[in-house]
């Protein structure tokens, strides 16, 4: 019987030498619930930066060289799963767009002449890796994202408005981005993001692409070239 | 008995009211037409930022439909300002708060409704300049002393009118070009621009045009114009046809208002149809880097299909769209 009343004894000190926040205190409005993130399943971002053709000849440079465009763009990813480790693996589409503007110059006076133009309206597909580790297993908000696609771009020429010509190139197209995750600089806001709309992570990034759209067939215009783009993305 | 004689009453009321003869009823009043407008709304008439009548509009004719006239007055009259309905200001030649308008007397001939054709010159100060409101009564009278307090006898409304001309457009520059000439120019304020183009209004750099001059008629110019009314301080104008390389055509451009009213032609300048060089034709000239490439010799693959411009808002909204879908899909797993 001693024993019994000493177990019970034991029991209850064991109990109250508990922490506080192992127990159940429902008077504890302050108690807060265990975070479990939601699944991330898409990718978007939105996008600013120049991209410049490289070999459309020293006329472009003549004409269009000082125009920076800008390259407007925005890609969607979906994720299908996540590799422990790895990251999120994906694929992705994109469009952009960007304008140059020049002059075409006059055949008797270089001083003046008519506006001239060159659009491109980029359309990509994309195999996205995004290697998120540092961020996931270090507490480090630094995320490597390389992609490897293909670049479908539509493109047109004219002056004043009308049209010389247009046409398709068509390419690869591989890029790398740098995000840095946001969430370290308001934690509780980036969790109620997450709860209130599934958004797992913000981030902003940098990235540079190089497209070889039209290199590899004759009949295209080549397109192909360097490109940068810094934007804003989230994953959810 | 004497309760009963009360209710009858009562109900004698009622039914007359219900006859619209117990309350005094306006006259219903609805414009038609007024010049080349296509409608015509009382309520944007009437205010000065709806759509009052401008400077174009003062040799056009406001047809008005009256309805629910006293048909046991004889006519209608038209008068302009305020307290119209009182027969002491009415008359009152001293105060002038309220002025018997030009327009014709319009006999009511037993009806009680009609259309009434009116000079919009009669209603509103055309050739004064400026803008306001005219508060326009028109009154079913047997005559000048007549009362019209009773159903049918008045209606009021607001016709706005706005004069204003903008001024004249700064200095006009134009930038010669092989399919279309820039032009650029100086301006204050919010107007809107037309341009106008005479194919043969210059000679060696000079201005001989009979057609585009500072004193043009508005059916000369609106024969002359291609282009407006535009916004911004420069635009784009294909060359016309007629004018080959090396032609001259003559270029004015004028400010109208916001409501449309006209201002000043600006000065009128000569532009020269010059012959250019645009990146296609050097990159697929002789020389160019393409110019061997299958790409140059059918101008890129695909048919021209428009102009080149800032299209890609569209895909980018559609790109924009499926976001917003994956997100609410998102939302809705949770």
């Amino acid at each position: 019987m001693n024993r019994l009343l000493f177990a019970a004894f034991a029991a209850a000190l064991f109990c109250g030498a508990l922490p506080s926040d192992a127990r159940a205190d429902i008077d504890d409005w302050t108690e807060v619930d265990l975070f479990e993130p939601s699944p991330e399943f898409f990718g978007i971002e939105f996008r600013v930066g120049s991209y410049r053709p490289l070999d459309l000849g020293r006329g472009w440079n003549s004409v269009f060289g000082s125009d920076l465009g800008p390259y407007l763009a925005g890609e969607l990813h979906y994720f299908p799963g996540r590799i422990p480790y790895v990251g999120l693996l994906g694929i992705g589409a994109g469009l952009g767009w960007s304008q140059y503007e020049g002059t075409a110059r006059a055949t008797t006076d270089a001083a003046q002449g008519e506006t001239n133009t060159f659009e491109i309206i980029p359309v990509s597909a994309n195999l996205v890796w995004r290697f998120d580790t540092l961020a996931r297993e270090l507490s480090v908000p630094i995320v490597l994202t390389p992609k490897v696609g293909l670049d479908i771009v539509y493109w047109n020429t004219g002056t004043s408005g009308i049209t010389e010509a247009d046409g398709w190139s068509i390419g690869p197209r591989f890029a790398g981005k740098v995000s840095l995750e946001l969430d370290f600089l308001e934690p509780r806001a980036a969790r109620q993001l997450d709860e209130e709309w599934g958004v797992n992570h913000s981030e902003i990034f940098f990235e540079a692409w190089y497209s070889m759209a039209g290199d590899l067939l004759d009949s295209q215009l080549p397109v192909s070239g360097w490109g940068w783009a810094v934007g804003l993305g989230f994953t959810f | 008995m004497h309760r009963a004689g009360l209710a009858t009453v009562a109900l004698l009321f009622s039914w007359l009211a219900s006859l619209g003869v117990a309350e005094a009823q306006n006259i219903d009043v609805s414009v038609l037409a007024l010049g080349d407008r296509t409608s015509v709304n009382l309520d944007t008439l009437g205010s000065t930022t709806g759509a009052p009548v401008r400077t174009a509009e003062c040799d056009a004719i406001i047809r008005f439909r009256f309805r629910g006239i006293d048909q046991f007055r004889s006519e209608l009259r038209f008068f302009e300002g305020s307290m119209c309905d009182q027969v002491s200001v009415r008359t009152d030649m001293t105060s002038r708060t309220c002025n018997a308008l030009d327009v014709p007397s319009v006999a009511i001939d037993r009806r009680t409704e009609r259309d009434v054709d009116v000079p919009v010159d009669l209603l509103v100060p055309c050739g004064e300049g400026g803008s306001g409101v005219e508060n326009i009564w028109v009154l079913a009278v047997d005559n000048e002393t007549s009362e019209v307090s009773g159903a049918g006898q008045q209606a009021q409304f607001n016709i706005a009118f706005n004069f204003t001309t903008p001024s004249a457009p700064g200095t006009l520059t134009a930038r010669p070009g092989e399919n279309a000439v820039t032009l650029t120019w100086d301006a204050e304020g919010d107007a809107q621009f037309e341009v106008f183009v005479d194919p043969d209004g210059c000679t060696d750099g000079e201005v001989t045009s009979e057609e585009l001059t500072p004193d043009a008629t508005e059916s000369t110019l609106a024969r002359l114009k291609v282009s407006g009314p535009i916004s911004g301080t420069s635009t784009t104008v294909p060359y016309p046809d007629d004018v080959p390389i090396g032609g001259e055509m003559a270029v004015a451009i004028r400010s109208t208002s916001r409501t449309g009213n006209p201002g000043e032609l600006s000065e009128i300048v000569c532009v020269e149809r010059i012959e250019t060089t645009s990146w296609w034709e050097m990159y697929c000239g002789g020389g160019g880097e393409g110019a061997d490439s299958e790409v140059c010799r059918d101008d890129g693959g695909t048919c021209s299909v428009a102009a080149p411009g800032r299209t890609a808002s569209g895909a980018l909204s559609a790109l924009l769209g499926l976001a917003l879908l994956a997100l609410v899909l998102r939302r809705s797993r949770r």
